[in-house]
């Protein structure tokens, strides 16, 4: 029963959200400056092509008819078809998914061992050189752009010293290990952002956990400072920690677009970048939409799940 | 006797949640005589603030009517509103919230009077240093941010900006509450220095009987959201003629009367305004509660000396006293 | 709860010699964005193919680029491209999205609904995939660009607006503003809500330069933003990735720059809340 009302308390939340969404993700075609087929196409499609399109898109039909149609797509599965390649939108976006997702789910790997140590270590003495040590880190860490860690990265790991691989993935299905290795440096290179900003809120729900007069109970029981941080305080400081997490999640994606773009791996966020340079706009208006579905989902999934460990929230 | 402000029957309501209300002040009918000094009196929750906000018309009242010099408020044109704004002012509780903190002390006492577009900049501004001169700001304070006060000179400040529009009437919200004893005793005489020099009247707010009973002519008091009880303020001290009178009095800390052995402790906590109880509201806490005041609503109606009682023993409790010759009411 | 910026609960100690530090390198920026003419020994887009990737020397002090042009004059340069871009997002995100805040925190009600619902929904798009997004429609130039991370930054700016607003709309001296008649937009939110909610959004301003300036580098490196053969850090970092193998230090300086920019910007951002705090007082 728990179960269920968790689930449709945060469904009535998300599914108009989401539907929102696409209605921005179609919205954001309205934005192509000059007439939309030609924009499609490319400047020298014939006119048959351009008529096609027209006909395809249903361009002499008002906004809301077309949403329509298009959204009756996208639910089922059909996100339109590549006006460069012929290809079907969504076979070209699934097949490059995988990528970013073990990319995100690395970096957040990443982000999580190095930030929530840190994080905690800050917070046992607020003020002391350990903390001063970690929290200017973390805003240097925030400071640092991601693409340019990567390249520092490649220009030490892979260039001087040759440990890892550098710039050009491979392809999963020929290499599985040589793959996940030439993920090491992209994984570290998006991670070390949702580092620092996890360390710093970290810092602060633990400083606030540890303050709280059930910590001093604790500390009165005689129970070890070790098991009172990370069995007790932690703990009652994850409901900031779940909320962070569903962050991050959002900012790796949008960030894993120029971490791809360096390293040269074909995930959703190179091929958004190619797709720009081609003006295959059908394949930008999925793959924005698509990252917005990640991002609801999994927000959905980690706030869900929250509910159904801690007792307090109903 | 010219009644200043009627208020009739007046109700208002706040939304709770989604299809909920609750009644802060529930048909309250209260005549506010031309020179007279009324105190509200009531515990916290009891309505009082809320209804000195549908008195200036702050907060729109439910039912009922609020009529200045006979013109109901709310129906009154733009511009008698806009007089009725000049003539009825506030004097809120905290003196330091009250003032916005960015703006210097001149600048907030002008304020209404800009506002309300009177006179030309030159005239504004004196009239500004005369009304902080009444009410004793030296002239090398005004030019002050808020913070940079005393609590008893934002006060100053706060029923200058009040008195700067030259109203007739002045509501005093928990006006003393926030302030140290010795302060509210200074501040409560500039009230009463004030109140003969503008020919005001004024409704004083506040939950302690000691305030009201040494500056009000006549006192109401409430409780939850009702008017229990209307008296000249001496008589009422004197010989309280509802039960709940009774308790707040008994419970008032005296010095001069040794008997506190009969003191009335009230029951219990003041009840939820959103679930008020059946019948008699004040019931569940009355030390002479009956089965019929559970279920019988009991009316607010007139008791020797020229008082109300909202009291269904009234007459059993207090008997109808023969009127005293002595009274110094100033009616 | 979706937010593109976070902002920490409490404010980190600092060392005064990191305060001084950042306000000294905001200060270098500031001073490179108006004098970067006279600052660059030469023209930034100037190539001379005889002298290509050179190193450190007394006539090029950060060598040259593969086109032969001159890095320490395109780095100042493209320092006053970066900042001004930033700047015009921010704008835009401000103009925007102040008003808005207000609005909605002093409204109240249905509008207030409806705008917050509408900002989740933008919230919900990872701030740079929907800048591209809007970038790639509207055809990729600097302007657009920045545009599009102004769209990105507004929800911020309005919920921190809106938050602030509806803390001060709860306050007694707008009751008693209103008390003596003070309504509407020229008598009650220009002067008592709109002073008393502008300077904790002041202080955020400098994060969100920070994340302008990161999203500026973003798309710039992309070839999304600012356009070769103009110099901004991302387009420099871009070019200068083309030859890391050669030349690995390039990439060194721009970046630097950034990072120390923007890091500065957090840390003056930090150091104003706290001024401002008012429980200091």
């Amino acid at each position: 029963m728990r179960i269920a009302s968790a689930v449709a308390s945060r469904l009535v939340w998300t599914v108009p959200t989401l539907l929102l969404a696409t209605l921005v993700a179609f919205l954001l075609q309205q934005l192509i400056p000059g007439d939309q087929a030609v924009a499609l196409a490319g400047e020298y499609a014939t006119d048959e092509k351009l008529a096609a399109i027209r006909a395809d898109l249903g361009l002499d039909q008002p906004v809301l008819t077309r949403y329509l149609d298009w959204i009756g797509g996208v639910v089922t599965g059909d996100l339109g078809t590549s006006y460069r390649t012929g290809q079907p939108v969504t076979e070209i976006v699934l097949d490059r998914l995988p990528v970013t997702l073990v990319l995100t789910l690395f970096a957040l790997l990443v982000a999580i061992v190095i930030g929530i140590p840190s994080g905690v270590a800050a917070a046992q003495r607020p003020g002391s050189w350990v903390d001063r040590l970690f929290t200017t880190a973390a805003t240097a860490g925030i400071a640092i752009p991601n693409f340019w860690l990567g390249m520092m990265l490649i220009a030490v790991f892979a260039l001087q010293l040759g440990w890892l691989p550098g710039p050009g993935g491979v392809d999963f299905a020929d290499d599985p290990g040589n793959a996940l290795r030439a993920l090491v440096l992209p994984a570290i290179a998006l991670g070390m952002v949702g580092s620092a900003e996890i360390c710093r809120q970290v810092r602060s729900a633990m400083i606030e956990s540890l303050g709280s007069d059930y910590v001093r109970t604790l500390r009165a029981t005689g129970l070890s400072r070790w098991s009172i941080v990370w069995r007790h305080a932690l703990k009652n400081s994850s409901l900031p920690l779940a909320t962070i997490l569903g962050i991050q999640v959002s900012h790796l994606v949008g960030g894993a677009v120029v971490v791809e773009a360096v390293f040269g791996l074909s995930g959703i966020g190179s091929l958004v970048v190619e797709a720009t340079n081609q003006r295959d706009y059908v394949v930008i208006q999925a793959v924005v939409l698509l990252a917005a579905v990640i991002v609801l989902v999994t927000n959905l999934v980690v706030d869900i799940s929250y509910r159904l460990l801690d007792p307090r929230i109903s | 006797m010219n009644v200043l402000m009627r208020l009739d029957d007046v109700s208002v309501r706040f939304p709770v949640g989604r299809r909920r209300s609750v009644s802060a002040v529930d048909g309250v009918s209260l005549d506010i005589v031309a020179g007279q000094t009324l105190g509200l009196i009531g515990e916290s929750g009891s309505g009082k603030s809320t209804l000195a906000r549908a008195m200036l018309g702050l907060v729109p009242a439910a039912a009922g009517s609020v009529s200045w010099q006979g013109e109901e408020v709310a129906r009154m044109s733009r511009q008698r509103r806009r007089d009725f704004t000049a003539e009825v002012q506030m004097v809120f509780q905290d003196p330091h919230s009250a003032l916005d903190p960015r703006r210097r002390v001149h600048q907030s006492v002008r304020e209404p009077l800009d506002v309300l577009g009177r006179g030309a900049r030159a005239e504004r501004d004196d009239l500004v240093r005369a009304a902080l001169a009444d009410v004793g700001l030296p002239a090398h304070l005004h030019d002050r941010y808020p913070h940079q006060l005393s609590g008893g000179q934002k006060q100053r400040v706060n029923i200058a900006r009040a008195l700067v529009t030259r109203p007739r009437m002045l509501v005093c919200d928990e006006s003393v509450a926030a302030l140290d004893v010795a302060l509210q005793a200074e501040i409560l005489n500039l009230l009463g220095d004030l109140k003969d020099e503008y020919d005001l009247t004024v409704v004083f707010i506040s939950h302690d009987l000691g305030v009201v009973g040494h500056i009000a002519d006549r006192v109401a008091v409430m409780y939850l959201g009702r008017l229990v009880e209307t008296a000249a303020a001496d008589v009422l001290l004197d010989a309280p003629r509802h039960p709940y009178t009774e308790a707040l009095l008994s419970a008032r800390p005296d010095v001069h009367a040794p008997g506190a052995g009969d003191r009335i402790i009230l029951r219990g906590d003041v009840p939820s305004p959103l679930a008020p109880p059946s019948g008699c509201r004040f019931h569940p806490r009355c030390l002479h509660a009956t089965a019929a005041c559970a279920t019988e609503t009991p009316v607010l109606l007139p008791v020797a000396d020229g008082g109300t009682s909202a009291c269904l023993r009234v007459a059993e409790l207090y008997g109808p006293r023969p009127a005293d010759a002595t009274r110094s009411g100033t009616r | 709860m979706w937010t593109t910026l976070s902002k920490p609960a409490r404010t980190a100690p600092r060392t005064s010699a990191v305060i001084w530090l950042s306000y000294g390198i905001l200060a270098v920026v500031a001073v490179v964005v108006v004098l970067a003419d006279v600052l660059a020994p030469h023209a930034p887009n100037h190539q001379d193919l005889t002298s290509v990737l050179l190193g450190p020397s007394t006539e090029h002090p950060l060598g040259t680029d593969d086109l032969g042009r001159d890095v320490l004059s395109r780095l100042l340069h493209g320092t006053r491209v970066s900042i001004l871009a930033a700047l015009l997002a921010v704008g835009i995100a401000l103009v925007v999205g102040f008003p808005l805040g207000v609005l909605a925190g002093y409204v109240g009600g249905w509008p207030d609904a409806i705008l917050m619902r509408l900002l989740d929904t933008v919230m919900a798009f990872p701030a740079l995939v929907l800048a591209i997004g809007i970038t790639a429609m509207l055809g990729p130039d600097i302007t657009t660009a920045m545009v599009a991370v102004g769209v990105v930054l507004t929800p911020v700016v309005v919920r921190l607006t809106r938050a602030q607003t509806m803390a001060v709309a709860g306050q007694t001296y707008i009751e008693a503003a209103s008390s003596f008649g003070a309504r509407g937009v020229r008598r009650m939110i220009l002067p008592h809500v709109v002073p008393n909610v502008v300077q904790p959004i002041v202080a955020q301003l400098a994060v969100l330069m920070g994340f302008a300036l990161i999203a500026e580098a973003s798309l710039s490196f992309l070839q999304l933003g600012v356009q070769p053969p103009t110099a901004s850090w991302g387009t420099i970092l871009a070019r200068s990735y083309t030859f890391l193998e050669r030349a690995p230090m390039s990439i060194f300086v721009p970046g630097a720059a950034i990072a120390l920019t923007v890091f500065a910007l957090n840390i003056v951002g930090e150091e104003v809340q706290r001024l401002l705090d008012p429980r200091r007082r």
